[in-house]
């Protein structure tokens, strides 16, 4: 029998918003070690509780909110939690993971993660301290901007330190791309405030005291010292200090992966407006950081005159400056500080918001809808003005908005008149920035996401990069598959993974603090194995809930409209030799080379028996 | 000598926190640590972290009633954990709520500058905590000046 001796406080809380209980259940060793935490627990959960013909509006869907046993430890960006429930954006599994300091907070709070389930009949929030957990009424909040929610629970509280994940007025309106705001730090894709939403739950405070223990808090720190000092003096993390993720604007606009008008263009004439360095010289104030991040990528932005005059938000971020930005157009940087604001208060995915909205102006100018379907508002590239009130039609679900709200795969369904070629979206969530014309290993890595098109799972296009941009290798499938392991493993340990990408800092290096933090040996072998063990399980949960490997594909744009600027000028994708791509990486994964299907042998390899015997016949072999 | 703060400089890692509180009582715990940040809100977009500032006449000790509280030969407040009484008076007289209570620890948690090295300086990744001693301070700025006032004369 295994003995966690730290890094986990323990405990899972079960709250059922139906009935108003709450109970609380020691955890159980060997099953925390086998998923780890974080999203691995949340899959886990998901797949023990949410029946595949479950919608994920109804009460039965479960929210999963848990940090991982490295939360609120001395580990450089030790921070993350993550968000898990079968997605409203996508019919499948979906999860999203905050940085900041929620996630820490809830471990001091006493517990390893958060389980919701049910629905309330009125709006609520919970309220969580040191091993307790109280239902509380939500009703002043109900309707209030997520930011606006936070400020004014905290103030009731009376304890300007209390942490708070809330939903905006999206969430409320159940819209599909609903994020959960932790403080100033988001949860942003596949909905997940949305599922808040459905279950009236409108915000979750925290207050912790407790000591999160840890087994050998020597070695632990020792570790860290070094580890510190690494990412501190390094040379990327000193560029990332001074210029934030921004300073990706200008990396991809080089390299022609920048998303502009809807994922036509790679590059914008004005995209020296919306840099790094017009952040740096027109709204940053500060530096901002996850928990003992040396590397501090974020940067706090604060609109000093004119018509935003006092929008303030931690961010923009190169993912919103990139989809609101240049995807939209946009002037200036105080427009995106404003539109980042006004999404966070919403409560709304910026990606997928920016993203939409390019899409719809996309339409707008082909003639697929006009001033009669808008209610008036004309649509253009670079017009702030129909930005800011398409995301508030969208959160209010007001005309078109109630359509664009939706998400893309919806709209283009219902606009048609071939819309869905140029729907930027995979399994329903829209993509994040980077366009993949040149790019297979990133076209496979969005193909093949489990919660649809976004880049946390697998950030290949350095590597197309790196080896050739019209590259279909066996490698490529090969690196997508590593990538796939272990950038959500961070999502599991619940820290960052920036401080690997970006300054190298060894996988071994985790695997001590892991050790360290709870005692229990797991080599990085072991640590991939169970990252994979959780893909495939994702995997399997999108498969009985209807996932066929016709929908890890792309949409046309990416095959049939080469690239019109940039480095890569004329470059697109080759359907047939992107198929053997992805028959390769099926094959590689032991999943079926026709089907994706995982086959029997890979998860019970995987110490997955029960997800084999559940899959049935639809698992082969 | 006493720490000082550079807002600007902050990033509100937090790293200060838990390396204080791992100093002083061995576990992970940033609420057990004498230094804590502020983060920033819309209308104060800095990160603040509040630490003690060694006051020369300090109101802690001013207003604590058993006079646990006294300003030590090296210039650090000390407070004296026999006669502390906990009655938490020395926090609610901090002008900068610089010190700070436990339910789990009696005593006020007050910083120390951990015997002249102090943790949270060693750990800050962007220098934004230093040591000062009192006859340094504002030296910076008087170099600043000292270089603008021969630039105007240049």
């Amino acid at each position: 029998m295994v003995e966690l001796g730290g890094g986990y406080v323990g405990r899972i809380a079960w709250v059922d918003l139906s009935k108003g209980e709450v109970k609380v259940k020691d955890i159980e060793p060997s099953w925390a070690l086998k998923y780890v935490g974080g999203r691995g627990w949340g899959a886990r959960i998901v797949w023990e509780n949410v029946p595949p013909d479950v919608d994920p509006l109804s009460p039965a869907n479960v929210l999963v909110v848990a940090p991982g046993p490295l939360t609120g430890l001395l580990v450089p960006g030790a921070g993350k939690v993550s968000f898990s429930a079968i997605s409203p954006e996508t019919g499948y599994y979906g999860d999203s993971n905050a940085g900041g300091f929620f996630g820490p907070e809830l471990k001091h709070a006493g517990f390893d993660a958060l389980v919701i389930t049910g629905a309330s009949d009125r709006p609520v929030y919970l309220w969580v301290e040191d091993g307790g957990i109280e239902i509380r009424d939500a009703e002043p909040y109900w309707g209030k901007g997520s930011l606006d929610a936070q400020e004014m629970i905290r103030q009731d509280l009376g304890d300007s330190s209390i942490k708070v994940a809330s939903i905006g007025p999206a969430g409320e309106n159940l819209v599909p791309i609903a994020c959960v705001n932790c403080d100033w730090r988001n949860a942003g894709r596949t909905g997940m405030g949305a599922v808040m939403g459905s279950k009236r739950l409108k915000a979750i405070a925290v207050r912790g005291s407790l000591d999160i223990p840890v087994a050998d808090p020597e070695a632990l720190y020792e570790e860290a010292r070094a580890a510190f000092e690494h990412v501190r003096d390094h040379e990327f993390a000193r560029v990332l200090r001074k210029y934030g993720l921004a300073w990706y604007i200008d990396w991809s606009h080089d390299h022609a992966c920048l998303p502009v008008m809807n994922f036509r263009r790679t590059t914008y004439e004005q995209k020296d407006a919306l840099n790094a360095e017009a952040m740096l010289a027109r709204v940053v104030t500060a530096l901002t950081a996850c928990p003992m991040c040396p590397m501090c990528c974020g940067k706090f932005s604060y609109v000093r005159s004119g018509p935003y005059a006092g929008a303030a938000v931690d961010g923009p971020e190169y993912e919103t400056i990139a989809m609101i930005g240049t995807n939209c157009c946009l002037p200036s940087i105080e427009d995106v500080v404003y539109a980042n604001w006004l999404c966070d208060n919403l409560g709304m995915d910026t990606i997928s918001a920016g993203n939409i909205i390019a899409f719809a102006i996309e339409c707008y100018e082909k003639g697929i809808i006009g001033p009669e379907d808008t209610g008036g508002l004309e649509l253009r590239y670079g017009d702030p003005g129909c930005v800011f009130k398409l995301m508030e039609m969208m959160a209010k679900r007001e005309g078109i908005g109630d359509v664009l709200a939706r998400g893309v795969r919806f709209a283009a369904k219902k606009l048609g008149k071939g819309s869905e070629k140029f729907a930027i979206q995979v399994k329903g969530l829209e993509q994040s920035a980077y366009d993949v014309r040149a790019a297979p290993a990133m076209a496979l890595a969005y193909a093949t996401a489990d919660i649809g098109a976004h880049h946390n799972r697998a950030w290949a296009i350095t590597y197309d990069i790196e080896v050739g941009r019209d590259k279909y290798t066996r490698e490529k499938a090969e690196r997508v598959i590593y990538l796939q392991h272990v950038r959500p493993l961070f999502d599991m340990l619940g820290c960052c993974r920036l401080q690997w990408v970006e300054t190298g800092l060894s996988l071994d290096y985790y695997a001590r603090a892991f050790k360290a933090a709870t005692g229990v040996e797991l080599s990085v072998e072991e640590l991939l194995r169970a990252s994979e063990r959780v893909y495939n399980l994702t995997r399997a949960i999108n498969v009985l809930r209807g996932l066929t490997a016709q929908e890890d594909w792309l949409p046309d744009r990416a095959f049939d409209e080469p690239v019109p600027d940039g480095v890569v000028k004329g470059a697109r994708l080759d359907r047939e030799r992107f198929r053997e791509l992805l028959r390769a990486y099926y094959e590689l994964r032991g999943w079926d080379p026709e089907t994706g299907i995982p086959t029997e042998a890979k998860l019970k390899e995987l110490g997955l028996e029960d997800v084999a015997s559940a899959l049935g016949g639809l698992a082969k072999q | 000598m006493a720490i000082s703060v550079n807002v600007k400089a902050c990033s509100g890692c937090g790293t200060c926190e838990v390396v204080c509180a791992l100093k002083h009582f061995g576990v992970h715990n940033p609420r057990k640590s004498a230094i804590r940040i502020m983060p920033p809100t819309s209308d104060r977009p800095w990160n603040v972290p509040v630490v003690c500032r060694q006051c020369a006449k300090p109101k802690c000790a001013e207003e604590c009633p058993v006079n646990a509280i006294y300003k030590a030969e090296n210039g650090v407040v000390v407070v004296d954990q026999e006669s502390c009484i906990g009655c938490r008076a020395c926090a609610e007289a901090c002008p900068f709520g610089a010190i700070f209570f436990h339910p789990e620890i009696p005593t006020p948690i007050k910083c120390d500058l951990c015997g002249g090295e102090p943790e949270c300086v060693k750990w800050c990744p962007t220098g934004a905590l230093a040591l000062k001693d009192p006859l340094a301070l504002g030296d910076e700025a008087r170099q600043r000046t000292a270089r603008a006032m021969a630039g105007v004369l240049r």
